[in-house]
């Protein structure tokens, strides 16, 4: 009984991530009984994946006391290059996907680079290389771009492995390794430490700025991969298709309970959060809000998720 | 039985359950300086914010002249008449001297003199600190320097002379002494004894006895969050105040040095050089011994130790065991051995939220990794209870945070963590800074040693007292430059002060006579 | 001891300009480029062609002001964005052709900007969140208000009203010209009164300055209404200039007005930069911009552009800042 109770006392926050969707989910399932059908939950998990594997980075970056605003147009790229360089073909995309990986991993190493190595602060840095990556793409493809993603990509969304869509089973591969990077490995306590405190993790002889110039590099390799799945998603691919996960991809880590200071979280917490804003924006479109309301809603419950967060920490 | 001019009773606050201050009784007159004496952890700090107003005590009350006072915030305590010299000083890095004399409610934002516009009048404020210098014999100061720019010992001058600005009634001196050099101690021992014969109280609070039995004429001695006694100075002796503060006797305070005839060189500095601020430093560190930095503030001791460890760009050599070493930042120096004490545990030392054995094992996260990248919980838990033993690190468990620790014991934390990578050159950067009677005891012990088991040990301190007691050999810097190099014989307390002033001016404020 | 003497020896500037050449910086570049264009468009420079460009920037540059603030108190403001959708919203669609409906509403507007920033403020102060969070949240939620406000671009704002802020006085003094030269004064007396200087006092050691007995909640709630004041204005503005509303007209505001702020000398960390800076660098994004216009590039390279300009500026500074620390890291 001690035993359960001191579990729940250290996964307080992530426990309450989970029960907090849960309850979403049952407010939904009560007032729309169709809503919470195997196969809608099928298309909510799905959603949930792609914003958890943009938010992986995202932890990664907030666990340091970053802030990655340069997601959706890294996203928007990989997409773009994706259908550009195949064409809306499958022939060459063993070759394809991984440039597309690597260029959405530059183009956060180069956040990184101008965090760690030139000290600018990461909003900056982030939001004017989101605004580069944006003017980049449009300026290139003179403000037109379009096309289909290759069926291959859609069968990473659609298609199936023993009756589970595929993209599941590489999330819960992530999610598995993620986890084990984070609690595990010296590389995940160095981010918590850096996160912490840098000072005394750079007294204690780890490379601080190495340590954050990796984690905006994961974050656009997270990204590009969200990309690339989205691309598949959608079909038709838009400009500003990566918009929303500005905002959501932060949200998600918040409502996980991590500090947006930096040195705490979990990505298990943030699966959670991004259960619980596809649910909540299910919730809205079942109910046909606006545009408005929907702003309005996710800006209040992140604000909620952090001001429990930051009490939680408190208490510690 | 009569009210004092300050008057404080039944005192109490607690943090986290934690009692810091239980049921204390205060009381100071005018035109007395009042030490107040404590280990750390004693609750004194605490009494002092409550005082000024940081932080709200749970219960007690607070009356001055009779009247009792809420002292809510900083503000309050101003208004009443209470103003703190902090610890850690309370400059605003970014404004000049004269602005940050005159950042204080009262005269900064409702009795500044004003122009016609109602903006600041920028020149009579300046010839306020002017007069305020020439008032207490302060110069060579530029009141339109950025605080940023000038140097720590003046910024302890301008944070004691904004208080004075204030003319306030109580004046509570927080170790306000700690970054300052010998004479500009004496500077403001004269000060506080001069405010006490204007009639005014000063609370007066320092680890060095010495300052104390110099100016204090009464004392009050806390432990463990309570008042254990008060007396006039001149009826006590230092003996009777340790063994107050401690609660027991306490014997050998300073280990007994053993003489080192060790030829063998473990770090040999060869013209190291950082602008002005080191020029040209060889100095031969033998195995065994302690060596010591001293001198004034701000000579150039902290950048060497931070130089050796990777934070300073510097030019020169580096040699350890007869081979040069290339040093770029402190995890080359780890890798090599070398270890550093930071000068702050608590921003520079230890990951407060972090536990004990989390700060520990941070030092050598690669060496407890198995299979190249997961962490062993075995070989990580063995090592930190290897080394809290060791260091007799008090707490329940490894898993105990840090934050929750006293300062005494996380400074051995801080040792641990950095004993486990076996060190072979240890950098001690005021490694006794705040740090309560017993654990510096227990902290010289372990010093020795481990200089008797071969480990080299630069030992800076602001403590003239445990330079000679401590160190074998001493280095004196003086403008960036080594002044002299004092061992045996010629190692005392006046000798280290001589070469401090060395043959240079000293610029930063005179001492003033009373 | 006397007051040292003042002296002008070349040695002495010198010594004052050496430390802080950076601050030249943001006003070299804008006089270059300001002969840059009027080399280019030798036969349009007149004060009305001045008025044009001011007009233009107007808009940037009132919610920079504010921005600005914020940011020399160690803050960020990422609600002006929500702000200026939704006072541009507003005044688009319910402004009509009466003086008095275009007083009220100007002045409803100013109120709904302030009385948001002063929420900001607020609940920053008292819930102790990082102002990136709370302002980020302010946006969306204002932002959301804005869309339900007028959910697609539209409204027609009165001419007189426009004609009014787009106008030129006695036929030849834009009136822009006029708020930025009003803007500039406000700051140089800003700057020099005690809550001025307790804005910089805040921004750059927050503890020191409560400790010293300064009301830190009070300074901070005002400065973020006075940068929801900034951004209402800002909104109010460009509804003229625009002649329309549109729900997300603020978005792009974010960005431009820290990169104005930052370009203008301000920076990030807090306790110093200024106003007139800030004024200088919105100048500068908008003469780049018409610059890579003239030059025929296509606007959608302009983003571009201004993005590395924010992030070359930021460096700079910050480059700058560590070579003076001298430190590898602390």
């Amino acid at each position: 009984m001690t035993k359960l109770l001191s579990f729940f006392n250290r996964y307080q926050t992530i426990i309450s991530s989970y029960i907090m969707s849960a309850l979403i989910l049952l407010v939904v399932a009560i007032l729309k009984p169709g809503y919470t059908s195997l196969d809608h939950l099928k298309v909510i998990s799905i959603d949930a994946a792609i914003l958890g594997i943009v938010s992986l980075g995202q932890t990664f970056v907030i666990l340091t006391g970053g802030i990655d605003l340069s997601i959706p147009w890294i996203l928007t790229n990989a997409a773009f290059i994706l259908t550009y360089l195949s064409g809306g073909d499958n022939s060459n995309l063993g070759l394809i996907i991984p440039v597309v990986l690597l260029i959405s991993t530059l183009m956060g190493l180069f956040n990184g680079i101008g965090v760690a190595y030139l000290g600018i602060s990461p909003i900056i840095m982030t939001l004017g290389s989101n605004i580069i990556f944006q003017g980049g793409l449009v300026g290139f493809s003179g403000g037109t771009p379009g096309g289909r993603s290759p069926e291959f990509v859609q069968y990473l969304i659609l298609g199936k492995i023993g009756g589970l869509p595929v993209i599941l089973l590489l999330w819960v591969l992530i999610i598995f390794v993620a986890t084990v990077v984070l609690s595990k490995t010296p590389f995940g306590r160095q981010l918590y430490a850096v996160g912490n405190n840098e000072k005394v993790a750079l007294f204690s002889g780890i490379n601080v700025k190495f340590t954050k110039m990796i984690v905006y590099a994961a974050s656009g390799f997270t990204a590009g991969l969200a990309g690339i799945l989205f691309a598949g998603r959608l079909g038709q691919l838009y400009l500003g298709m990566g918009d929303e996960f500005q905002f959501q991809s932060i949200t998600a880590v918040a409502i996980g309970g991590a500090s947006l200071m930096g040195g705490s979280g979990s990505y298990i917490g943030t699966v959670a959060g991004a259960f619980t804003i596809i649910i909540l924006s299910g919730l809205l479109s079942v109910f046909s809000l606006s545009t408005s309301v929907q702003q309005i809603l996710y800006g209040l419950v992140l604000f909620i998720a952090v001001v429990f967060s930051k009490k939680r920490g408190k208490e510690r | 039985m009569t009210m004092s001019d300050l008057e404080i009773r039944g005192i109490s606050k607690s943090y986290n359950g934690v009692q810091a201050l239980q049921n204390v009784d205060f009381s100071a007159n005018c035109g007395e300086v009042h030490a107040l004496l404590g280990e750390n952890g004693a609750g004194k700090s605490t009494f002092i914010k409550i005082l000024s107003g940081a932080i709200q005590a749970d219960s007690g009350t607070i009356s001055l002249f009779g009247r009792q006072m809420r002292i809510k915030t900083p503000n309050d305590a101003i208004n009443s008449g209470i103003s703190t010299v902090y610890q850690e000083l309370s400059l605003i890095p970014d404004l000049n001297v004269t602005a940050n004399i005159f950042t204080n409610n009262n005269i900064f934002v409702n009795k500044n003199p004003k122009t016609c516009f109602g903006t600041l009048g920028k020149r009579e404020l300046r010839d306020c600190t002017y007069d305020l210098f020439e008032k207490y014999k302060v110069n060579g100061i530029d009141p339109n320097a950025l605080i940023r720019d000038i140097s720590l010992a003046n910024r302890q001058t301008i944070e004691i002379l904004k208080i004075l600005a204030r003319d306030p009634k109580v004046i509570i001196l927080d170790e306000a002494t700690s970054a300052l050099s010998e004479n500009n101690v004496q500077w403001l021992l004269d000060i506080a004894k001069l405010l006490a014969k204007q009639g005014k109280i000063v609370i007066f609070i320092s680890h060095r006895m010495s300052e104390i039995r110099n100016a204090c004429d009464r004392i009050t001695v806390f432990r463990n969050g309570r008042n254990v006694g008060e007396m006039q100075m001149a009826e006590t002796n230092t003996d009777e105040l340790v063994s107050l503060m401690l609660g027991r006797r306490i014997t050998g305070y300073f280990p007994e040095k053993k003489s080192v005839e060790s030829t063998e060189v473990v770090l040999e500095i060869t013209n190291m050089s950082m602008g002005q601020k080191l020029q040209d430093i060889n100095l031969k560190l033998y195995s065994g011994e302690v060596m010591g930095i001293g001198g004034l503030a701000g000579q150039g001791q902290a950048e060497i130790l931070l130089a050796l460890y990777g934070i300073y760009k510097t030019e020169g050599e580096v040699k350890l065991h007869g081979k040069k070493i290339n040093i770029k930042s402190p995890h080359d120096c780890i890798c090599h051995g070398i270890a550093l004490v930071p000068e702050d545990r608590a921003t520079q030392g230890l990951i407060m939220p972090f536990s004990i054995g989390y700060n520990i094992s941070l030092i050598l996260l690669r060496r407890l990794a198995k299979w190249g990248c997961i962490l062993s919980r075995k070989r990580e838990s063995d090592i930190v209870s290897e080394f809290m033993d060791k260091l007799k690190v008090k707490a329940d468990n490894a898993e105990t945070l840090a934050m929750n620790l006293s300062g005494g014991n996380q400074q051995k934390v801080v040792l641990a963590k950095l004993l486990a990578i076996k060190p072979k050159v240890m950098l001690l950067y005021d490694i006794t800074r705040g740090i309560d009677v017993g654990t510096k005891k227990e902290i010289f012990g372990l010093i020795r040693e481990l200089a008797t088991k071969e480990t080299a040990i630069l030992f800076y301190s602001t403590d003239v007292e445990e330079l000679v007691n401590v160190c074998d050999r001493v280095i004196v810097m003086h403008d960036g430059k080594i002044g002299a190099e004092l061992d045996n014989g010629d190692l005392t307390k006046e000798n280290i002060l001589l070469a401090s002033i060395g043959e240079g001016i000293d610029d930063k404020a005179s001492i003033l006579e009373s | 001891m006397g007051k040292p003497e003042t002296s002008f020896s070349a040695g002495a500037i010198w010594r004052i300009v050496r430390g802080k050449w950076i601050v030249f910086v943001p006003y070299i570049i804008f006089l270059s480029l300001f002969v840059f264009t009027t080399i280019l468009q030798p036969k349009s420079f007149n004060l009305n062609w001045i008025g044009i460009k001011t007009d233009a920037v107007l808009t940037l540059i009132l919610v920079t002001m504010g921005q600005t603030l914020v940011l020399i108190m160690g803050g960020i403001d990422l609600s002006v964005g929500g702000i200026i959708c939704l006072t541009n919203s507003v005044a688009a669609l319910y402004m009509n052709n009466s003086t008095g409906s275009i007083l009220t509403m100007s002045i409803a507007v100013l109120a709904i900007g302030a009385f948001i920033g002063a929420i900001n403020g607020l609940i920053i102060v008292k819930t102790r969140l990082q102002p990136f969070i709370v302002t980020l949240v302010s946006w969306s939620v204002w932002g959301g208000v804005a869309f339900w406000v007028l959910p697609t671009d539209g409204g027609t704002p009165p001419a007189k009203f426009i004609d009014f802020l787009l106008g030129r006085i006695i036929g030849i003094i834009p009136v822009s010209l006029i708020i930025i030269i009003l803007a500039i004064l406000f700051w140089l007396y800003l700057k020099n009164t005690s809550f001025g200087v307790s804005i910089f006092a805040v921004g750059s050691n927050e503890k020191a300055v409560y400790l010293n007995g300064i009301n830190v909640d009070r300074v901070k709630i005002v400065v973020y209404s006075l940068s929801g004041l900034f951004a209402a204005t800002a909104g109010l503005y460009r509804t003229a200039q625009v002649a329309s509303g549109s729900p997300v007209a603020g978005n792009d505001y974010i960005m431009t007005s820290l990169a104005a702020a930052v370009i203008g000398g301000t920076s990030l960390s807090g306790g110093n930069g200024g106003i007139m800076g800030s004024i200088v660098g919105a100048f500068i994004l908008k003469m780049i911009n018409d610059i890579l216009i003239f030059a025929g590039v296509s606007s959608y390279w302009s983003a571009l552009f201004q993005g590395c300009l924010l992030i070359v500026a930021v460096a700079i500074g910050s480059i700058a800042a560590m070579r003076e620390g001298g430190e590898v890291y602390l």
